[in-house]
């Protein structure tokens, strides 16, 4: 349904979104969607192969990870979450090295972890970052809202928040350092175009080990391509772990009628602190 | 070039006419701005300057706490009998059983007076706060819902809000056990409901009160208040106090 939809407005780009009092192209609400198993395909995360089975399953059954790429034909469908056709990240090789070492330590029982640096992030109830916070767990939802100004993103799962502002004023000093990073927005026709930077490092872009640095920098567009669905984009660049800059595609599908988010109390639920380091 | 400004001008005295020219509150105090649909602008970022985070009731100094005059209006929290003694053995063990210790959601209203930032924004449908410290949100919801039915408790409760007059009251309800009013062990148990009012008293303050109902522990009702600053620094913004990540390295490198 979705899919028909954004294909719809990939090739009539007619549909006019309507504006909040400020002036903003009005895409507030509630939406789903999402997974953040794995970004790349054919991780194959535990014995039994199951992220596998996931990610080929989410392919088949909703292959619209992403919006069709530009100047695609309608019917296009987007199987790769990346805009590499077979979904790969262009890492370098030391930086694959590590990848792997992290995603290994992800597999199995986290009993058995080495240690807490081998463990996602966000399965310690740690902040997902950007670009993950938009498509951490299909089974949450997302809250946006436009005050004059602003346009702010909540996010059910553990309660993370993004405030986009949109004025001119500049990123933080470089001496600040932020899980979910520093966020500048601006609208360019129905697209909400957000850079991102200030990040601290330490978050994963997915369960797999999809790690980077400090120098993270990403340029986000939010697309508005129908009255139900937001198209992502992230353009990732990271000198230190990637060979060139990529673009990864997410989907946010307007949730059904009367959708309210609850408290995901994500830390105060975890025993997994007391597991690995306390056991 | 002044043909062209002229329009402008005009425009600007329309559309910002009612901001400029400021109507008067309630209570004959002056408001600065209202949101395009009329209600008083509470948004922008807000912090407390007291010490009810440590104690909500008057309490002398001790070594990292500053001593401070309480916020619970008529001196002393109305404490049933055994509650008061459960109180006590709290404040024995603040030091490790306060839940902020283990970084849980501080629960309603403490994020509000904790010694950090947090913003609020407006649209007609939604009052979002967002806190700096750990992360932690409210949704108001201002569209007459309900709270949740059924045995369904919240570390931060289920906020529904509704304007009075020029007052924004919040009715949170929904609680868990678990979360504290202070370091000093003043506490609640599940029954806990709280009335907030966010009443801005001038541009740069809002009144903040919360009456506070627990049959199960206090005798009677009984209400905290204290006004909300605003951070007037020119570059002020929200960052992060993450709260979880310091615990982890806390247990990684016990002293």
């Amino acid at each position: 349904m979705v899919q028909v939809s954004a294909q719809t407005a990939q090739t009539s780009p007619t549909f006019v979104a309507p504006r909040t009092p400020d002036g903003q192209p009005d895409m507030q609400g509630m939406y789903n969607g999402g997974d953040s198993t794995s970004i790349e395909p054919g991780i194959n995360m535990n014995p039994t192969g199951f992220y596998d089975r996931v990610w080929s399953q989410d392919r088949a059954q909703a292959p619209a990870a992403g919006a069709p790429p530009a100047g695609a034909q309608a019917g296009a469908v987007r199987r790769s979450r990346t805009d590499s056709p077979d979904g790969s990240i262009p890492w370098q090789p030391w930086a694959a090295a590590k990848k792997k070492e992290l995603r290994e330590g992800m597999i199995g029982d986290p009993r058995g972890a080495k240690s807490l640096d081998t463990i996602d992030p966000v399965g310690r109830c740690l902040p997902a970052g950007v670009p993950r916070s938009n498509y951490t767990y299909g089974y949450n939802g997302y809250q946006i809202l436009q005050p004059p100004g602003y346009v702010i993103i909540l996010s059910e799962w553990n309660h993370m928040y993004r405030i986009i502002p949109l004025d001119d004023r500049p990123h933080v000093s470089p001496k600040i350092r932020l899980w979910m990073g520093d966020s500048r927005g601006r609208w360019e026709g129905n697209t909400l175009v957000v850079d991102v930077s200030n990040s601290n490092g330490k978050t994963w872009m997915d369960m797999a080990g999809t790690f980077h640095t400090e120098a993270l920098h990403v340029v986000e567009r939010y697309s508005i391509l129908d009255a139900s669905t937001i198209g992502y984009e992230a353009t990732i660049e990271d000198p230190n772990v990637f060979t060139k800059p990529w673009k990864l595609f997410a989907t946010l599908n307007r949730a059904e009628a009367g959708y309210e988010m609850y408290e995901y109390a994500c830390h105060e639920g975890n025993r997994l602190l007391d597991n690995v380091l306390l056991k | 070039m002044k043909g062209r400004r002229r329009p402008a001008t005009r425009f600007a005295i329309v559309v910002l006419g009612p901001l400029l020219f400021a109507p008067v509150g309630a209570h004959g105090q002056t408001l600065t701005s209202r949101t395009p649909d009329g209600k008083p602008n509470l948004q922008g970022i807000w912090q407390v300057l007291n010490t009810a985070a440590w104690d909500i009731e008057d309490h002398g100094a001790a070594a990292g706490i500053p001593a401070g005059q309480g916020v619970v209006e008529g001196g002393e929290i109305p404490y049933q009998p055994w509650a008061l003694a459960k109180k006590k053995e709290h404040l024995a063990q603040s030091q490790t059983a306060d839940p902020l210790s283990k970084c849980y959601l501080p629960g309603v209203p403490r994020i509000t007076y904790l010694p950090f930032p947090f913003q609020i924004f407006q649209t007609p449908k939604y009052v979002a706060i967002t806190y700096e410290y750990t992360h932690a949100t409210r949704m108001i919801y201002l569209d007459d819902s309900k709270h949740p039915e059924g045995a369904i408790d919240f570390w931060m409760g289920d906020s529904r809000g509704r304007w009075d007059g020029d007052s924004l009251v919040v009715d949170v309800a929904n609680f868990n056990d678990q979360t504290w009013f202070d370091k000093a062990g003043n506490f609640h148990s599940e029954a806990l409901h709280v009335i907030e009012r966010y009443t801005l008293k001038d541009p740069n303050t809002i009144m903040y009160e919360a009456t506070i109902e627990d049959p199960k522990v206090f005798s009677r009702l009984w209400k905290m208040s204290m006004p909300l600053y605003r951070r007037l620094e020119r570059n002020v913004q929200l960052l992060e106090y993450e709260c979880v990540a310091y615990l982890e390295e806390q247990l990684r490198n016990p002293k």
